[in-house]
């Protein structure tokens, strides 16, 4: 049923003497929703941009619906239909918020959208709760977050990539953005989110691959990495997981 | 009250008037421009018409450098030099080869814009600060071109220019920077207005952000760099047949931070705005010669001033006061109205 939307290949990213991705394969099918975890340093972002085109990785190799993208742009990439989200939020904070989305919904759409009404019908979607004419510098961490995901689905993307958008969110502010994201996912978009909140990762995700310096030490669904002997080991070091077991 | 509420209302709803949209202007702008255009009927003064013709000359220049620092965040610190690549390229053509001074300053500006477009190749890939260095550097090594090129510049003897208007007065030099400044206003205006404009804004405030929506960054820093250069290009040719003599020293860096001063007094991303505060910090400065030894320390201080006070500068105020007047007169906001 499933067609492979993306597949990475033997990826690695090195920075000076420091390999931060190490021979990272996966592969992502369509309309899923896909974890990765991983303790802190372990390389989740550093794979994501070399996915997103923000690095070019040393060596391996990217494919998006097959099409081989290793080392294009991350705006080329966009256009194609990979979208993402910053673990730092990322606005245009001298914009209003309409002209926020709308930058995704102009440059960032394979055919280009000039449409106060689409970006509105976005911002609804995500449910964004201030007037539309409000300057991004002006918002909060979360309406930042919420405003960065209604830029990212305005390029029409197939493929969302977020970066931990769950941080710092309240139990409540979680339970909206879960629900959410699965809305996304029954839009038809493919999700891949990295994430620490295990809350969020657990509920959602249907298969998570583990990243522990650099390298893929597990994969399968979340009941499967729970169980797991190395995950145990990485994320609370040898003794401890004998003791967990 | 009433009156000033009726005037108001009848900005906004000439505001959306077809031909103020096309154009890019207020009616605002549209009467000030009226008012400078009449204004030689009625000024005799030619020190005041040179003045007159300076601010414009500046303005215009503020504005073309507000084109690429308001919006991409880039300081051209190499501006000037463009400048001065328009001047001799004009001056030359026209005492070497007898060109037309219309040709000349379009070849000038055409021949600035090659070289902005070089400049923004160089500094694409440069983060805001070292692409500012790498301009000011660009913009140093064209001096010294200027300096050591004797035999067809004439390095600092200074070169002369041929006259444009033999025998008419001021008057023919301030209708042609009005024209210069007007057109510069309205095309830089319209592009910033267009979806251009929200990508140069884009890329301003986030770099990152902008690429991972799909604005293309480098094709449009190299655009902004080769337009802002044009009219640098342009108004240095209108600035050597002013002058009448051309010397290296046009290029300096100092010009450019001079230009930069007066875009952060006028409040950077508004366009105008360096246009306003060169009419207000150039007569000033004519009238305090004596000062001019310590112009740059002066203007040093007023940016610091602004920009610690008045960050978004003269536009700002304006903005302010509009809105306090809409708030006295208990008017909703513009689109209300218009």
């Amino acid at each position: 049923m499933s067609n492979i939307i993306l597949e990475t290949k033997d990826v690695v990213k090195k920075f000076g003497g420091l390999i931060a991705v190490k021979n990272v394969s996966m592969q992502v099918k369509e309309g899923e929703i896909f974890g990765i975890i991983g303790p802190n340093g372990a390389g989740k972002t550093t794979l994501l941009n070399s996915v997103s085109g923000v690095y070019k990785p040393e060596e391996g190799q990217v494919f998006f619906k097959g099409e081989n993208i290793t080392n294009q742009g991350a705006h080329v990439l966009c256009r194609k239909g990979i979208a993402r989200t910053y673990q730092i939020v990322n606005s245009f904070p001298r914009m209003t918020v309409l002209e926020n989305v709308k930058i995704g919904s102009i440059f960032g759409s394979a055919i280009p959208q000039d449409d106060d009404a689409k970006a509105r019908e976005i911002l609804d979607f995500v449910g964004f709760p201030l007037p539309v004419d409000t300057i991004a510098g002006n918002l909060n961490t979360v309406q930042l977050k919420y405003l960065e995901l209604a830029r990212a689905l305005a390029t029409n993307g197939e493929l969302l990539l977020l970066d931990e958008v769950a941080a710092g969110l309240t139990p409540g502010e979680l339970t909206e953005f879960i629900e959410l994201i699965k809305r996304i996912r029954d839009r038809g978009i493919t999700v891949i989110t990295i994430e620490h909140v295990m809350k969020f990762i657990m509920t959602i995700c249907e298969r998570i691959i583990v990243l522990n310096y650099g390298e893929k030490i597990a994969e399968g669904t979340p009941e499967e990495i729970v169980n797991d002997k190395l995950v145990l080991e990485a994320y609370l070091g040898k003794e401890h997981a004998v003791e967990a077991e | 009250m009433t009156n000033l509420q009726s005037i108001l209302n009848k900005q906004n709803t000439l505001s959306d008037n077809k031909f103020f949209k096309l154009l890019g202007v207020s009616p605002f702008g549209v009467a000030v421009f009226i008012i400078l255009a009449l204004s030689p009927l009625f000024i005799d003064d030619q020190y005041v018409m040179h003045l007159l013709i300076s601010s414009l000359m500046f303005g215009a220049l503020a504005i073309g450098f507000d084109f690429t620092v308001g919006f991409i965040n880039i300081v051209n610190f190499g501006y000037a030099a463009f400048m001065g690549v328009g001047a001799y390229t004009s001056a030359l053509l026209v005492s070497r080869l007898d060109l037309s001074p219309v040709l000349a300053m379009l070849a000038g500006s055409i021949l600035a814009a090659i070289l902005g477009f070089l400049i923004g190749l160089l500094t694409l890939r440069l983060r805001g600060m070292f692409a500012a260095i790498m301009a000011w550097f660009f913009g140093i090594t064209l001096m010294s071109l200027a300096a050591n090129m004797v035999d067809l510049t004439r390095g600092h003897l200074g070169l002369n220019v041929p006259i444009l208007f033999p025998g008419a007065g001021r008057d023919a030099y301030f209708y042609l920077i009005l024209g210069i400044t007007a057109v510069t206003y309205i095309v830089l205006r319209k592009i910033i207005n267009s979806h251009i404009g929200l990508a140069f804004r884009a890329i301003g405030q986030n770099i990152e952000a902008a690429r991972s929506s799909g604005v293309d960054s480098t094709k449009y820093r190299v655009f902004n760099f080769t337009v802002s250069c044009f009219f640098a290009g342009l108004i240095g040719g209108f600035y050597a047949f002013f002058v009448g003599v051309l010397t290296p020293a046009v290029m300096h860096t100092r010009v450019t931070v001079e230009i930069l001063v007066l875009c952060y007094i006028g409040g950077r991303g508004s366009l105008w705005g360096g246009l306003l505060a060169a009419f207000l910090v150039i007569p000033i400065f004519e009238y305090l010669r004596p000062l001019m030894e310590i112009r740059l320390i002066i203007y040093g201080l007023l940016m610091i001033l602004v920009m610690i006070y008045y960050p978004g500068g003269l536009a700002a105020v304006y903005a302010q006061l509009v809105d306090l007047i809409r708030d006295m007169l208990g008017m909703k906001s513009k689109s209300v109205t218009g």
